[in-house]
Protein backbone atom coordinates (compact mmCIF):
# COMPACT_ATOMS: atom_id res chain seq x y z
CA UNK A 1 0.00 0.00 0.00
CA UNK A 2 1.55 3.80 -0.48
CA UNK A 3 1.89 5.94 1.61
CA UNK A 4 -0.84 7.90 0.52
CA UNK A 5 -3.18 4.68 1.37
CA UNK A 6 -2.12 5.01 4.44
CA UNK A 7 -2.67 8.13 5.70
CA UNK A 8 -6.05 7.52 4.55
CA UNK A 9 -6.36 4.59 6.53
CA UNK A 10 -5.30 6.10 9.45
CA UNK A 11 -7.23 8.87 8.72
CA UNK A 12 -10.82 6.88 8.73
CA UNK A 13 -9.72 4.81 11.48
CA UNK A 14 -9.66 7.69 13.52
CA UNK A 15 -12.44 9.31 12.88
CA UNK A 16 -14.19 6.36 13.67
CA UNK A 17 -12.42 5.23 16.55
CA UNK A 18 -13.05 8.94 18.73
CA UNK A 19 -16.22 9.37 17.26
CA UNK A 20 -17.68 6.19 18.22
CA UNK A 21 -15.53 6.85 22.03
CA UNK A 22 -17.06 10.31 21.94
CA UNK A 23 -20.48 8.63 21.67
CA UNK A 24 -20.00 6.35 24.34
CA UNK A 25 -18.76 8.90 26.90
CA UNK A 26 -22.01 11.28 26.43
CA UNK A 27 -24.09 8.22 26.89
CA UNK A 28 -22.16 6.87 29.56
CA UNK A 29 -21.83 9.78 31.48
CA UNK A 30 -25.33 9.96 32.82
CA UNK A 31 -25.85 6.43 32.80
CA UNK A 32 -23.01 5.69 34.81
CA UNK A 33 -24.30 8.37 37.66
CA UNK A 34 -27.57 6.18 37.88
CA UNK A 35 -25.44 3.36 38.46
CA UNK A 36 -23.38 4.30 40.95
CA UNK A 37 -26.52 5.21 42.69
CA UNK A 38 -27.90 2.11 42.63
CA UNK A 39 -24.81 0.38 43.46
CA UNK A 40 -24.57 2.17 46.97
CA UNK A 41 -28.34 1.35 47.12
CA UNK A 42 -27.71 -1.77 46.96
CA UNK A 43 -24.47 -2.11 49.34
CA UNK A 44 -26.82 -0.54 51.84
CA UNK A 45 -29.66 -2.94 51.66
CA UNK A 46 -27.13 -5.77 51.71
CA UNK A 47 -25.99 -4.15 54.82
CA UNK A 48 -29.28 -3.69 56.79
CA UNK A 49 -30.36 -7.53 55.41
CA UNK B 1 17.33 24.39 28.97
CA UNK B 2 15.04 26.71 27.38
CA UNK B 3 12.80 24.89 24.77
CA UNK B 4 11.21 28.01 23.65
CA UNK B 5 7.83 29.13 24.82
CA UNK B 6 6.88 29.02 28.52
CA UNK B 7 4.29 26.46 29.71
CA UNK B 8 0.40 27.94 29.79
CA UNK B 9 -0.10 26.20 32.96
CA UNK B 10 -1.46 29.49 35.49
CA UNK B 11 -3.28 29.69 38.88
CA UNK B 12 -6.77 29.29 37.33
CA UNK B 13 -5.44 25.61 36.12
CA UNK B 14 -4.06 25.42 39.43
CA UNK B 15 -6.98 25.57 40.99
CA UNK B 16 -9.02 23.66 38.36
CA UNK B 17 -6.80 20.72 39.18
CA UNK B 18 -7.16 21.35 42.93
CA UNK B 19 -10.80 21.20 43.20
CA UNK B 20 -10.99 17.71 41.44
CA UNK B 21 -8.02 16.58 43.65
CA UNK B 22 -10.56 17.89 46.49
CA UNK B 23 -13.70 16.37 45.14
CA UNK B 24 -12.43 12.81 43.83
CA UNK B 25 -10.55 12.26 47.32
CA UNK B 26 -13.66 13.31 49.50
CA UNK B 27 -15.41 11.20 47.49
CA UNK B 28 -13.84 8.05 47.61
CA UNK B 29 -13.11 8.91 51.42
CA UNK B 30 -17.02 9.17 51.94
CA UNK B 31 -18.00 6.16 50.05
CA UNK B 32 -16.62 4.10 52.77
CA UNK B 33 -19.26 3.77 54.93
CA UNK B 34 -21.04 1.92 52.69
CA UNK B 35 -18.38 -0.94 53.25
CA UNK B 36 -19.49 -3.47 55.41
CA UNK B 37 -17.93 -7.21 54.65
CA UNK B 38 -15.43 -8.44 52.22
CA UNK B 39 -17.50 -8.35 49.49
CA UNK B 40 -18.63 -5.07 49.85
CA UNK B 41 -14.69 -3.96 49.84
CA UNK B 42 -13.51 -6.08 47.32
CA UNK B 43 -15.95 -6.14 44.55
CA UNK B 44 -18.40 -3.49 45.68
CA UNK B 45 -21.34 -6.34 46.34
CA UNK B 46 -20.79 -7.27 42.65
CA UNK B 47 -23.57 -4.73 41.98
CA UNK B 48 -21.96 -2.79 39.51
CA UNK B 49 -24.54 -1.73 36.45
CA UNK B 50 -23.14 -1.94 33.14
CA UNK B 51 -22.39 2.26 32.45
CA UNK B 52 -20.62 2.47 35.57
CA UNK B 53 -18.71 -0.94 35.16
CA UNK B 54 -17.42 0.24 32.01
CA UNK B 55 -16.47 3.60 32.94
CA UNK B 56 -14.77 1.97 35.87
CA UNK B 57 -13.10 -0.66 33.28
CA UNK B 58 -11.90 2.27 31.15
CA UNK B 59 -10.56 4.17 33.89
CA UNK B 60 -8.69 1.64 34.94
CA UNK B 61 -6.76 0.09 31.82
CA UNK B 62 -6.54 3.79 31.00
CA UNK B 63 -3.89 5.47 33.53
CA UNK B 64 -1.37 8.48 33.34
CA UNK B 65 1.02 5.72 32.40
CA UNK B 66 -0.64 4.29 29.80
CA UNK B 67 -0.58 7.91 28.25
CA UNK B 68 3.03 8.15 28.89
CA UNK B 69 3.99 5.01 27.28
CA UNK B 70 2.08 4.93 24.03
CA UNK B 71 3.30 8.77 23.68
CA UNK B 72 6.74 7.94 24.04
CA UNK B 73 6.67 4.85 21.40
CA UNK B 74 4.61 6.34 18.80
CA UNK B 75 7.03 9.89 19.29
CA UNK B 76 9.76 7.28 17.29
CA UNK B 77 7.29 4.81 15.80
CA UNK B 78 4.22 7.40 14.91
CA UNK B 79 1.09 5.67 14.01
CA UNK B 80 2.37 1.86 13.60
CA UNK B 81 2.02 2.06 17.33
CA UNK B 82 -1.72 2.46 16.97
CA UNK B 83 -2.05 -0.82 15.31
CA UNK B 84 -2.11 -1.68 19.59
CA UNK B 85 -4.96 0.08 19.78
CA UNK B 86 -6.74 -1.52 16.88
CA UNK B 87 -5.70 -5.01 18.75
CA UNK B 88 -7.34 -3.61 22.30
CA UNK B 89 -10.42 -2.56 20.62
CA UNK B 90 -10.84 -5.73 18.41
CA UNK B 91 -10.23 -7.98 21.82
CA UNK B 92 -12.77 -6.39 23.47
CA UNK B 93 -15.38 -6.55 20.82
CA UNK B 94 -14.67 -10.30 20.71
CA UNK B 95 -14.50 -10.85 24.88
CA UNK B 96 -17.73 -8.74 24.63
CA UNK B 97 -19.73 -10.92 22.02
CA UNK B 98 -18.06 -14.37 23.02
CA UNK B 99 -18.38 -14.04 26.62
CA UNK B 100 -14.47 -16.33 26.29
CA UNK B 101 -13.46 -16.61 29.60
CA UNK B 102 -15.03 -13.65 31.06
CA UNK B 103 -18.39 -15.51 31.00
CA UNK B 104 -17.11 -18.56 32.95
CA UNK B 105 -15.52 -16.48 35.71
CA UNK B 106 -18.24 -14.20 36.20
CA UNK B 107 -20.95 -17.45 37.07
CA UNK B 108 -18.49 -18.87 39.41
CA UNK B 109 -19.05 -15.68 41.27
CA UNK B 110 -15.33 -15.33 42.49
CA UNK B 111 -13.68 -12.08 44.09
CA UNK B 112 -10.07 -12.79 42.62
CA UNK B 113 -9.29 -14.55 39.66
CA UNK B 114 -6.57 -16.48 41.11
CA UNK B 115 -9.71 -18.55 43.12
CA UNK B 116 -10.55 -19.90 40.08
CA UNK B 117 -7.17 -22.15 40.26
CA UNK B 118 -8.08 -23.42 43.59
CA UNK B 119 -11.80 -23.91 41.96
CA UNK B 120 -10.22 -26.19 39.19
CA UNK B 121 -7.16 -26.97 40.40
CA UNK B 122 -5.97 -26.98 44.24
CA UNK B 123 -4.79 -25.15 46.71
CA UNK B 124 -1.28 -24.58 45.73
CA UNK B 125 -1.86 -23.44 42.26
CA UNK B 126 -4.59 -20.86 43.82
CA UNK B 127 -1.47 -19.57 46.36
CA UNK B 128 1.68 -19.75 43.46
CA UNK B 129 -0.73 -17.97 40.67
CA UNK B 130 -2.05 -15.09 43.78
CA UNK B 131 2.17 -14.48 44.33
CA UNK B 132 3.13 -15.03 41.15
CA UNK B 133 0.45 -12.55 40.31
CA UNK B 134 1.26 -10.11 42.95
CA UNK B 135 5.28 -10.11 42.35
CA UNK B 136 4.31 -9.41 38.30
CA UNK B 137 1.85 -6.85 39.05
CA UNK B 138 3.60 -4.72 41.72
CA UNK B 139 6.53 -4.93 39.36
CA UNK B 140 4.31 -3.80 36.56
CA UNK B 141 3.10 -0.89 38.66
CA UNK B 142 6.85 0.17 39.59
CA UNK B 143 7.32 2.96 36.76
CA UNK B 144 4.05 4.68 37.33
CA UNK B 145 4.71 7.26 39.82
CA UNK B 146 7.33 8.09 37.96
CA UNK B 147 5.95 8.55 34.83
CA UNK B 148 3.07 10.59 36.44
CA UNK B 149 5.42 12.80 37.98
CA UNK B 150 7.22 13.54 34.91
CA UNK B 151 4.16 14.22 33.04
CA UNK B 152 2.63 16.69 35.92
CA UNK B 153 6.36 18.27 36.22
CA UNK B 154 6.26 19.29 32.77
CA UNK B 155 2.73 20.00 32.20
CA UNK B 156 2.98 22.62 35.48
CA UNK B 157 6.07 24.05 34.34
CA UNK B 158 8.43 22.51 36.90
CA UNK B 159 10.50 21.02 34.43
CA UNK B 160 13.07 18.64 35.40
CA UNK B 161 15.71 20.54 34.01
CA UNK B 162 15.11 22.93 36.26
CA UNK B 163 17.04 23.37 39.64
CA UNK B 164 15.94 21.02 42.59
CA UNK B 165 13.04 19.57 39.96
CA UNK B 166 13.68 16.16 41.45
CA UNK B 167 12.77 17.14 44.55
CA UNK B 168 9.70 18.39 43.10
CA UNK B 169 8.84 15.23 40.83
CA UNK B 170 9.02 13.44 44.11
CA UNK B 171 6.55 15.12 46.01
CA UNK B 172 4.28 15.44 43.62
CA UNK B 173 4.91 11.47 43.51
CA UNK B 174 4.12 11.27 47.08
CA UNK B 175 1.38 13.47 47.08
CA UNK B 176 -0.51 11.70 44.58
CA UNK B 177 -0.05 8.28 46.01
CA UNK B 178 -0.55 9.16 49.74
CA UNK B 179 -4.50 10.52 48.47
CA UNK B 180 -4.89 7.26 46.13
CA UNK B 181 -3.92 4.96 49.02
CA UNK B 182 -6.19 6.99 51.68
CA UNK B 183 -9.25 6.28 49.38
CA UNK B 184 -8.42 3.10 48.88
CA UNK B 185 -7.40 1.87 52.59
CA UNK B 186 -10.99 3.36 53.62
CA UNK B 187 -13.50 2.53 50.91
CA UNK B 188 -11.93 -0.22 48.96
CA UNK B 189 -13.86 -1.33 46.00
CA UNK B 190 -17.09 0.96 46.61
CA UNK B 191 -14.50 4.47 46.63
CA UNK B 192 -12.55 2.57 43.68
CA UNK B 193 -15.94 2.48 41.69
CA UNK B 194 -17.31 5.74 42.63
CA UNK B 195 -13.83 7.44 42.03
CA UNK B 196 -13.22 5.65 38.55
CA UNK B 197 -16.93 6.97 37.43
CA UNK B 198 -15.48 10.70 38.38
CA UNK B 199 -12.24 10.12 36.95
CA UNK B 200 -13.50 8.72 33.80
CA UNK B 201 -15.52 11.86 33.07
CA UNK B 202 -12.69 14.06 33.65
CA UNK B 203 -10.09 12.40 32.01
CA UNK B 204 -12.83 12.32 29.26
CA UNK B 205 -13.18 15.69 28.94
CA UNK B 206 -9.36 16.55 29.24
CA UNK B 207 -8.60 14.26 26.07
CA UNK B 208 -10.92 16.02 23.94
CA UNK B 209 -10.16 19.29 25.06
CA UNK B 210 -6.17 18.25 24.01
CA UNK B 211 -7.29 16.71 20.52
CA UNK B 212 -9.24 19.94 19.81
CA UNK B 213 -5.96 21.77 20.47
CA UNK B 214 -3.74 19.15 18.34
CA UNK B 215 -6.75 19.32 15.47
CA UNK B 216 -7.10 23.32 15.59
CA UNK B 217 -4.11 24.43 16.51
CA UNK B 218 -2.46 27.30 13.79
CA UNK B 219 0.82 25.31 13.80
CA UNK B 220 -0.29 21.59 13.81
CA UNK B 221 -3.48 20.16 12.20
CA UNK B 222 -4.54 16.69 11.05
CA UNK B 223 -3.05 17.05 7.64
CA UNK B 224 0.11 18.79 8.83
CA UNK B 225 0.59 16.42 11.33
CA UNK B 226 0.41 13.28 8.95
CA UNK B 227 2.44 14.94 6.19
CA UNK B 228 5.15 16.11 8.04
CA UNK B 229 5.60 12.39 9.84
CA UNK B 230 5.44 10.61 6.43
CA UNK B 231 7.67 13.23 4.57
CA UNK B 232 10.49 13.53 7.80
CA UNK B 233 10.17 9.53 8.84
CA UNK B 234 8.80 7.46 6.22
CA UNK B 235 6.31 4.52 5.91
CA UNK B 236 7.57 2.64 9.34
CA UNK B 237 5.47 5.68 10.69
CA UNK B 238 2.02 4.05 9.46
CA UNK B 239 2.95 0.49 8.40
CA UNK B 240 4.26 -1.44 11.64
CA UNK B 241 5.99 -4.14 9.31
CA UNK B 242 7.62 -1.58 7.07
CA UNK B 243 11.37 -1.72 7.02
CA UNK B 244 12.80 -0.30 10.19
CA UNK B 245 9.23 -0.77 11.85
CA UNK B 246 7.99 -2.71 14.50
CA UNK B 247 8.24 -5.94 12.65
CA UNK B 248 5.74 -8.93 12.62
CA UNK B 249 6.59 -10.04 16.04
CA UNK B 250 6.45 -7.33 17.94
CA UNK B 251 2.32 -7.81 16.15
CA UNK B 252 2.18 -10.92 17.14
CA UNK B 253 3.72 -10.55 20.62
CA UNK B 254 0.54 -7.82 21.57
CA UNK B 255 -2.04 -9.04 20.22
CA UNK B 256 -1.40 -12.12 22.94
CA UNK B 257 -0.18 -9.82 25.64
CA UNK B 258 -3.77 -7.47 25.09
CA UNK B 259 -5.64 -11.00 25.15
CA UNK B 260 -4.12 -12.42 28.28
CA UNK B 261 -4.75 -8.99 29.94
CA UNK B 262 -8.16 -8.59 29.48
CA UNK B 263 -8.91 -12.21 30.65
CA UNK B 264 -6.23 -12.73 33.45
CA UNK B 265 -4.70 -9.20 34.40
CA UNK B 266 -6.39 -8.95 37.71
CA UNK B 267 -7.33 -5.19 37.78
CA UNK B 268 -8.97 -4.94 34.04
CA UNK B 269 -10.31 -8.86 33.99
CA UNK B 270 -11.28 -8.12 37.30
CA UNK B 271 -14.47 -5.58 36.06
CA UNK B 272 -15.98 -9.55 34.97
CA UNK B 273 -16.31 -10.34 38.92
CA UNK B 274 -18.01 -6.59 39.78
CA UNK B 275 -20.39 -6.91 37.42
CA UNK B 276 -23.81 -7.32 38.59
CA UNK B 277 -24.39 -10.57 36.35
CA UNK B 278 -22.69 -12.12 33.15
CA UNK B 279 -24.58 -10.26 30.66
CA UNK B 280 -23.34 -7.08 32.52
CA UNK B 281 -19.93 -8.44 32.43
CA UNK B 282 -19.82 -9.30 28.63
CA UNK B 283 -21.65 -5.50 28.01
CA UNK B 284 -18.78 -4.04 29.71
CA UNK B 285 -15.94 -5.22 27.59
CA UNK B 286 -18.20 -4.74 23.98
CA UNK B 287 -18.72 -0.99 25.71
CA UNK B 288 -15.38 -0.30 26.68
CA UNK B 289 -13.92 -1.31 23.09
CA UNK B 290 -14.12 2.36 21.63
CA UNK B 291 -12.16 3.04 25.14
CA UNK B 292 -9.88 0.54 24.66
CA UNK B 293 -8.98 2.03 21.23
CA UNK B 294 -9.07 5.89 22.48
CA UNK B 295 -6.03 5.25 25.42
CA UNK B 296 -3.63 4.69 23.21
CA UNK B 297 -4.39 6.34 20.00
CA UNK B 298 -4.91 9.64 21.72
CA UNK B 299 -1.84 9.83 23.34
CA UNK B 300 -0.16 8.27 19.82
CA UNK B 301 -1.97 11.52 18.54
CA UNK B 302 -0.38 13.62 21.22
CA UNK B 303 3.19 12.33 20.19
CA UNK B 304 2.90 12.65 16.60
CA UNK B 305 2.04 15.86 17.09
CA UNK B 306 4.69 16.81 18.88
CA UNK B 307 6.53 15.97 16.45
CA UNK B 308 5.01 17.74 13.80
CA UNK B 309 5.92 20.86 16.23
CA UNK B 310 9.63 19.69 16.89
CA UNK B 311 9.81 19.59 12.98
CA UNK B 312 8.75 23.44 13.15
CA UNK B 313 11.55 24.29 15.95
CA UNK B 314 15.21 24.02 15.46
CA UNK B 315 15.55 24.06 19.07
CA UNK B 316 13.04 21.63 19.68
CA UNK B 317 14.82 19.63 17.57
CA UNK B 318 17.90 19.69 19.00
CA UNK B 319 16.41 18.64 22.24
CA UNK B 320 14.26 15.74 20.73
CA UNK B 321 15.90 14.56 17.86
CA UNK B 322 19.72 15.78 17.99
CA UNK B 323 20.78 13.20 15.47
CA UNK B 324 18.00 15.03 13.06
CA UNK B 325 14.36 13.91 12.69
CA UNK B 326 14.53 10.73 10.90
CA UNK B 327 17.11 9.13 13.74
CA UNK B 328 16.53 8.32 17.09
CA UNK B 329 14.28 10.47 19.76
CA UNK B 330 15.66 11.94 22.89
CA UNK B 331 13.59 12.82 25.88
CA UNK B 332 10.59 10.93 24.74
CA UNK B 333 9.25 11.02 27.69
CA UNK B 334 8.73 14.61 27.87
CA UNK B 335 7.13 14.90 24.59
CA UNK B 336 3.33 14.73 25.26
CA UNK B 337 3.68 17.25 28.62
CA UNK B 338 5.78 19.98 26.74
CA UNK B 339 3.45 19.53 23.80
CA UNK B 340 -0.20 19.93 25.40
CA UNK B 341 1.11 22.70 27.59
CA UNK B 342 2.08 25.03 24.86
CA UNK B 343 -1.29 24.39 22.67
CA UNK B 344 -3.96 23.95 25.56
CA UNK B 345 -4.36 27.61 26.16
CA UNK B 346 -5.00 28.66 30.02
CA UNK B 347 -7.88 27.43 31.80
CA UNK B 348 -8.47 24.77 29.68
CA UNK B 349 -5.12 23.35 30.45
CA UNK B 350 -6.25 22.74 34.30
CA UNK B 351 -8.94 20.65 32.87
CA UNK B 352 -6.30 18.64 30.79
CA UNK B 353 -4.06 18.43 33.46
CA UNK B 354 -6.76 17.00 35.79
CA UNK B 355 -7.91 14.47 33.43
CA UNK B 356 -4.19 13.18 33.71
CA UNK B 357 -4.49 12.96 36.99
CA UNK B 358 -7.88 10.84 37.14
CA UNK B 359 -6.02 8.65 34.71
CA UNK B 360 -3.23 8.33 37.29
CA UNK B 361 -5.18 8.00 40.19
CA UNK B 362 -7.81 5.59 38.52
CA UNK B 363 -5.79 3.15 37.51
CA UNK B 364 -3.62 3.20 40.76
CA UNK B 365 -6.56 2.83 43.35
CA UNK B 366 -7.62 -0.41 41.01
CA UNK B 367 -4.31 -1.66 40.80
CA UNK B 368 -3.35 -1.39 44.90
CA UNK B 369 -6.49 -2.58 45.81
CA UNK B 370 -6.54 -5.94 43.30
CA UNK B 371 -3.09 -6.78 44.65
CA UNK B 372 -3.40 -6.02 48.05
CA UNK B 373 -6.58 -8.39 47.90
CA UNK B 374 -4.80 -11.05 45.80
CA UNK B 375 -1.90 -11.24 48.73
CA UNK B 376 -4.72 -11.29 50.88
CA UNK B 377 -7.01 -13.91 49.98
CA UNK B 378 -4.98 -16.14 47.89
CA UNK B 379 -1.56 -16.46 49.62
CA UNK B 380 -1.95 -15.13 52.85
CA UNK B 381 -5.98 -17.03 53.30
CA UNK B 382 -5.10 -20.10 52.09
CA UNK B 383 -1.44 -20.78 53.84
CA UNK B 384 -3.07 -19.57 57.12
CA UNK B 385 -3.72 -22.15 59.40
CA UNK B 386 -6.95 -20.95 60.90
CA UNK B 387 -9.67 -19.15 58.61
CA UNK B 388 -9.41 -15.85 58.47
CA UNK B 389 -12.61 -13.76 59.46
CA UNK B 390 -13.97 -11.05 57.28
CA UNK B 391 -12.72 -8.05 59.46
CA UNK B 392 -9.41 -9.35 59.16
CA UNK B 393 -9.45 -9.81 55.72
CA UNK B 394 -10.09 -6.02 55.18
CA UNK B 395 -7.28 -4.95 57.51
CA UNK B 396 -4.80 -7.28 55.35
CA UNK B 397 -5.53 -5.86 52.41
CA UNK B 398 -5.33 -2.00 54.04
CA UNK B 399 -2.32 -3.15 55.33
CA UNK B 400 -1.44 -4.43 52.04
CA UNK B 401 -2.33 -1.46 50.17
CA UNK B 402 -0.40 0.88 52.24
CA UNK B 403 2.75 -1.49 52.14
CA UNK B 404 2.52 -1.60 48.13
CA UNK B 405 2.43 1.94 48.00
CA UNK B 406 5.45 2.58 50.43
CA UNK B 407 7.66 0.08 47.53
CA UNK B 408 6.09 2.54 44.81
CA UNK B 409 7.31 5.53 46.38
CA UNK B 410 10.74 3.61 46.70
CA UNK B 411 10.88 2.04 43.60
CA UNK B 412 10.32 4.98 41.67
CA UNK B 413 12.40 6.72 42.86
CA UNK B 414 16.07 4.80 42.37
CA UNK B 415 14.09 2.52 39.11
CA UNK B 416 15.82 4.49 35.90
CA UNK B 417 13.07 4.96 33.20
CA UNK B 418 13.78 2.25 30.56
CA UNK B 419 14.21 3.13 26.51
CA UNK B 420 10.65 1.56 25.87
CA UNK B 421 8.20 2.11 28.81
CA UNK B 422 5.26 -0.40 26.82
CA UNK B 423 8.07 -2.90 26.64
CA UNK B 424 9.12 -2.39 30.62
CA UNK B 425 5.28 -3.20 31.04
CA UNK B 426 4.86 -5.94 28.87
CA UNK B 427 7.78 -7.76 30.16
CA UNK B 428 6.69 -7.28 33.86
CA UNK B 429 3.18 -8.74 32.50
CA UNK B 430 4.21 -11.73 31.13
CA UNK B 431 5.97 -12.97 33.70
CA UNK B 432 2.44 -13.92 35.39
CA UNK B 433 0.34 -13.53 32.34
CA UNK B 434 2.28 -15.72 30.01
CA UNK B 435 1.47 -18.76 32.67
CA UNK B 436 -1.85 -18.07 33.99
CA UNK B 437 -3.58 -17.22 30.36
CA UNK B 438 -2.47 -20.58 29.54
CA UNK B 439 -3.66 -22.23 32.87
CA UNK B 440 -7.41 -19.94 32.58
CA UNK B 441 -7.86 -21.17 29.20
CA UNK B 442 -7.01 -24.52 29.51
CA UNK B 443 -8.53 -25.50 33.03
CA UNK B 444 -12.02 -23.88 31.49
CA UNK B 445 -11.92 -25.83 28.26
CA UNK B 446 -9.55 -28.59 28.22
CA UNK B 447 -11.02 -31.52 30.26
CA UNK B 448 -7.41 -32.93 30.82
CA UNK B 449 -5.80 -30.05 32.34
CA UNK B 450 -4.21 -31.08 35.60
CA UNK B 451 -2.79 -29.45 38.48
CA UNK B 452 0.72 -30.25 37.54
CA UNK B 453 0.63 -28.43 34.46
CA UNK B 454 -1.03 -25.70 35.89
CA UNK B 455 2.11 -25.97 38.48
CA UNK B 456 4.38 -25.93 35.90
CA UNK B 457 3.04 -23.27 33.45
CA UNK B 458 3.01 -20.46 36.18
CA UNK B 459 6.43 -21.19 37.22
CA UNK B 460 6.99 -21.55 33.67
CA UNK B 461 5.82 -17.79 33.34
CA UNK B 462 8.84 -16.64 35.23
CA UNK B 463 11.50 -17.39 32.87
CA UNK B 464 9.77 -13.67 31.79
CA UNK B 465 12.52 -12.04 34.37
CA UNK B 466 14.77 -12.44 31.89
CA UNK B 467 13.12 -9.76 29.73
CA UNK B 468 13.99 -6.88 32.84
CA UNK B 469 17.54 -7.95 32.28
CA UNK B 470 17.88 -8.02 28.63
CA UNK B 471 19.84 -4.87 28.02
CA UNK B 472 22.31 -6.12 30.16
CA UNK B 473 22.05 -9.98 28.98
CA UNK B 474 22.55 -8.27 25.40
CA UNK B 475 25.76 -6.69 26.50
CA UNK B 476 27.22 -9.62 27.90
CA UNK B 477 26.58 -11.81 25.12
CA UNK B 478 26.35 -9.51 22.46
CA UNK B 479 23.39 -11.13 20.74
CA UNK B 480 20.47 -8.50 20.48
CA UNK B 481 17.24 -9.93 21.70
CA UNK B 482 14.39 -8.23 21.14
CA UNK B 483 11.94 -8.37 24.39
CA UNK B 484 8.96 -9.04 22.49
CA UNK B 485 11.07 -12.37 21.34
CA UNK B 486 11.51 -13.10 24.97
CA UNK B 487 7.48 -12.83 25.68
CA UNK B 488 5.97 -14.13 23.34
CA UNK B 489 8.74 -17.34 24.06
CA UNK B 490 7.23 -17.40 27.24
CA UNK B 491 4.11 -17.75 26.31
CA UNK B 492 5.09 -21.00 23.97
CA UNK B 493 6.74 -21.95 26.79
CA UNK B 494 4.26 -21.79 29.54
CA UNK B 495 1.33 -23.37 26.65
CA UNK B 496 4.18 -26.60 26.02
CA UNK B 497 4.90 -27.04 29.75
CA UNK B 498 1.04 -26.76 31.02
CA UNK B 499 0.55 -29.86 28.03
CA UNK B 500 3.32 -31.98 28.80
CA UNK B 501 2.62 -31.79 32.61
CA UNK B 502 -0.80 -32.06 31.82
CA UNK B 503 -0.69 -35.54 30.02
CA UNK B 504 2.16 -36.87 31.91
CA UNK B 505 0.73 -36.23 35.52
CA UNK B 506 -2.95 -36.42 35.44
CA UNK B 507 -5.10 -35.70 38.43
CA UNK B 508 -6.75 -38.36 40.15
CA UNK B 509 -9.79 -37.25 41.27
CA UNK B 510 -11.16 -36.05 38.23
CA UNK B 511 -15.13 -37.03 38.80
CA UNK B 512 -15.45 -34.77 41.43
CA UNK B 513 -13.95 -31.55 40.38
CA UNK B 514 -15.91 -29.04 39.33
CA UNK B 515 -15.28 -26.88 36.41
Amino acid sequence: MSIEGWVSLWTWIYALGLGSFLVLAVVMAPLGARDVRRMLRAVELEERS
Amino acid sequence: MNLGTPTNFAALDAVSVAIYLVVTTAAGVLAHRRVSGVAAYLVGGRAAGPALNTASYIGTSLGLVTLMYASIDAFSYGFSYVTLALISFLVSVFLGLTGFVIGPLRRLELVTISEYFEHRFDRRTRVLGGAIGALAGILNMGLFPRMGATFVTYVTGASLTAPGAATTVNLVMTLLIVLVVAYTVLGGMISVLVTDYLQFVVLTFGLFVGVVACLWHPQLGWDRIVHTMAEERGARMFNPVAEGGYGWIWVVFNAVVFSAAAICWAPEASRSLTASSERVARLTFLLAAPGQFMRLAVPALFAVAMFCLVAQTPELQAHFFPHGLSGEAANAEQAMAYLLSRIVPSGALGLVAAGALAAFMSTHSSYLLCWASVLTRDVYGPLARESVSQTAQIWLTRLGVVAIGVFLLVWGVWYEIPQSVWSYMAVTGTIYMSGATVVLIGGLYWSRASSAGALASLLGGLVAVVGLFRETLNRWTGIDVPSEVIGLASYVFCAILFVDFSLAIPDRERAGRPR
